[in-house]
């Protein structure tokens, strides 16, 4: 009989701080919410933060979708990546935009808010050389004539360099 | 009456990093310099980083102080990029040549 009171405790316990944890977790919820209506002056503007991390947002998608104006996507030779392909690096650009706006950028610099003129050209910089980068690496990862001439390039540099230094020392 | 002066350091410090990211836009996107090759397409990239980097560093830095020679830095960095231009601009000339001079060979073996 004890024990079945105590366990009935344990369940209305269980059941308060898990109610307790949702009604707190909806409260901060309604914090993160004032937060980003809070006002920030941009262009003698004063617009709500949700507006910035938006323009970031759709900023990341832009540069990402200006590197389809390059060449490397508008040559009409057979390098030219496929369909399905370009969506991969569309994707992999924006993320890295967003990757770049609202985790190195606070990440690297030393302010605690950096301004937002910043993130917004970040986002559009590293959304577009995500893009390009991406392709690149893609490419050297397929082309196994490239791998190799890179890798030959890496051998002829690193081996001129050893000579230099040897020679140098046996000059002495 | 003293003029204001309109173009000092702390101008030229603030303006670089935008200059050098507009060439980096020049250069993807003008049909007159040809960005269809790797290491050129990475090496504008790299640039584009270095660019924002450095604006980072004027923006988002408590410690960095711009001196002339920082200053001087950033000029010889967007004058290195003006030469990087220079060369994609003769190479993809060069290429373009090329390329009509072996059309018109095609076009005068398929008459022959």
């Amino acid at each position: 009989m004890q024990h079945n009171i105590d366990t009935a405790k344990l369940t209305i316990g269980l059941i308060t701080s898990s109610v307790a944890s949702i009604f707190s977790a909806s409260a901060s919820a309604v914090a993160i919410t004032d937060q980003l209506n809070q006002t920030h002056t941009f262009l003698y503007l004063n617009l709500p933060i949700w507006v910035f991390f938006f323009t970031v947002l759709l900023l990341s998608m832009l540069g990402s979708a200006a590197s389809l104006l390059t060449d490397i996507y508008t040559s009409d030779m057979d390098q030219r990546p496929s369909v399905l392909q370009q969506i991969f690096h569309l994707a992999g650009g924006f993320f890295s935009g967003i990757i770049g706006a609202f985790v190195l950028l606070p990440a690297l610099t030393d302010a605690a808010s950096p301004p937002i003129e910043v993130m917004l050209m970040t986002a559009l910089v590293m959304s577009f050389s995500g893009v390009v980068l991406i392709n690149n690496l893609g490419d050297l990862k397929r082309d196994k004539e490239l791998q190799d001439s890179v890798r030959k390039l890496l051998i002829s540099r690193v081996s001129w360099l050893a000579n230099i230094f040897t020679k140098g020392n046996g000059d002495r | 009456m003293e003029h204001p002066i309109i173009i000092n350091f702390q101008v030229i410090n603030n303006i670089t990093p935008y200059l050098g990211l507009f060439m980096c836009a020049v250069v993807m996107f003008s049909g007159r310099y040809c960005t269809n090759r790797k290491s050129t397409s990475t090496l504008i990239v790299l640039y584009g980083f270095i660019w924002l980097g450095l604006l980072w560093a004027d923006v988002g830095s408590t410690v960095f102080v711009p001196s002339r020679h920082t200053i001087l830095a950033r000029v010889l960095l967007v004058l290195s990029m003006a030469v990087l231009m220079l060369d994609i601009a003769g190479s993809t000339k060069r290429i373009s040549k090329l390329k009509s001079k072996i059309r018109e060979f095609r076009e005068n073996d398929s008459k022959n």
